[in-house]
């Protein structure tokens, strides 16, 4: 039993020397297009966020196409500032799941200047033994983050 | 009650959890989620129970200070919104007993109350968890 991926997540945030961090995850892939279409977005000092479009496919068979589409959920879809987490905080290390769930929700409440291109930037295997296959463990983690956002009131 | 039923939650569409007397359910096909005040978690966990409403004012009194007719027309109106957010359907009752009148300490009454967010729609429609089959998932236009 490891810390968990948000433990994981502030400790690669902590280590990082650069100003943009991307993220990939156990058995995504970004694809040939990832850094070449994000990282000129992010020449536009007005931008904090560029994110791309991901495609789903099974870890099993790669030929199976389970569409494309934008998924701001997955980190590894998209290319961040440093300053993005310097201003939302960290990881919630406290959730059973749903971090980049709660991340994503809290760098929408900031008001993170993002930009979307319809380029496929990753692609999400899924497997059956992937930590997201029990969807049990996943609407654990959207309760989490709706308690969380809850939490943080100021609802408009 | 005028309804002399029950009700059922309206899975598969709709899924809740409860905590610390707080109930969260979530809409997966709206991305509307949901918060429910001690007093309403009650209900709502006899609904998810299969009880018959006639059952629900009972409960609630033994559980809160208030006396049980007083609580009927509160009852009433919250799963009249229940209804209306299509979180609950009318159904046959299903439970196989009555319910556990607990004879706990009673908490203070505050009549069971829904409160509906949509601010997180977009992230909760495109977790892409909720799609575990081959239909694919689906497609939010970028924002």
């Amino acid at each position: 039993m490891n810390a968990g991926s948000a433990v994981a997540r502030n400790d690669a945030l902590a280590a990082a020397r650069g100003d943009i961090i991307g993220f990939l995850d156990a058995d995504d892939l970004w694809t040939d297009r990832h850094l070449a279409s994000l990282l000129p977005m992010l020449a536009d000092p007005a931008l904090d966020c560029a994110r791309g479009w991901t495609r789903m496919t099974a870890l099993a068979d790669p030929g199976i196409d389970l569409g494309e589409s934008y998924q701001p959920i997955l980190l590894g879809a998209g290319l961040y500032r440093r300053s993005v987490f310097d201003r939302v905080g960290g990881f919630e290390p406290v959730l059973r799941a749903g971090e980049d769930l709660d991340m994503a929700a809290r760098i929408g409440e900031a008001g993170v200047r993002i930009a979307v291109t319809t380029e496929i930037v990753l692609v999400y295997r899924r497997h059956d033994r992937s930590a997201v296959a029990k969807a049990g463990a996943v609407q654990r983690g959207q309760f989490d983050a709706i308690r969380s956002r809850l939490r943080r009131g100021g609802h408009a | 009650m005028s309804y002399s039923g029950a009700y059922r939650v309206n899975e598969p569409k709709v899924v809740s959890e409860t905590l610390d007397g707080e109930t969260i359910a979530i809409d997966l096909e709206s991305g509307s989620y949901f918060s429910m005040n001690p007093a309403a978690s009650v209900v709502w966990n006899l609904i998810l129970d299969g009880h018959p409403a006639a059952a629900f004012p009972a409960v609630v009194a033994a559980r809160f200070d208030v006396a049980p007719e007083d609580a009927a027309g509160d009852i009433e109106r919250f799963v009249e919104s229940l209804v209306r957010d299509r979180l609950v359907v009318a159904a046959e009752p299903r439970a196989v007993a009555a319910p556990v009148i607990a004879a706990q300490g009673r908490a203070p009454y505050e009549a069971p109350s829904v409160e509906r967010f949509d601010d997180m729609q977009e992230l909760l429609l495109a977790d892409p968890i909720h799609d575990v089959t081959l239909a694919g998932w689906p497609h939010l236009p970028p924002t």
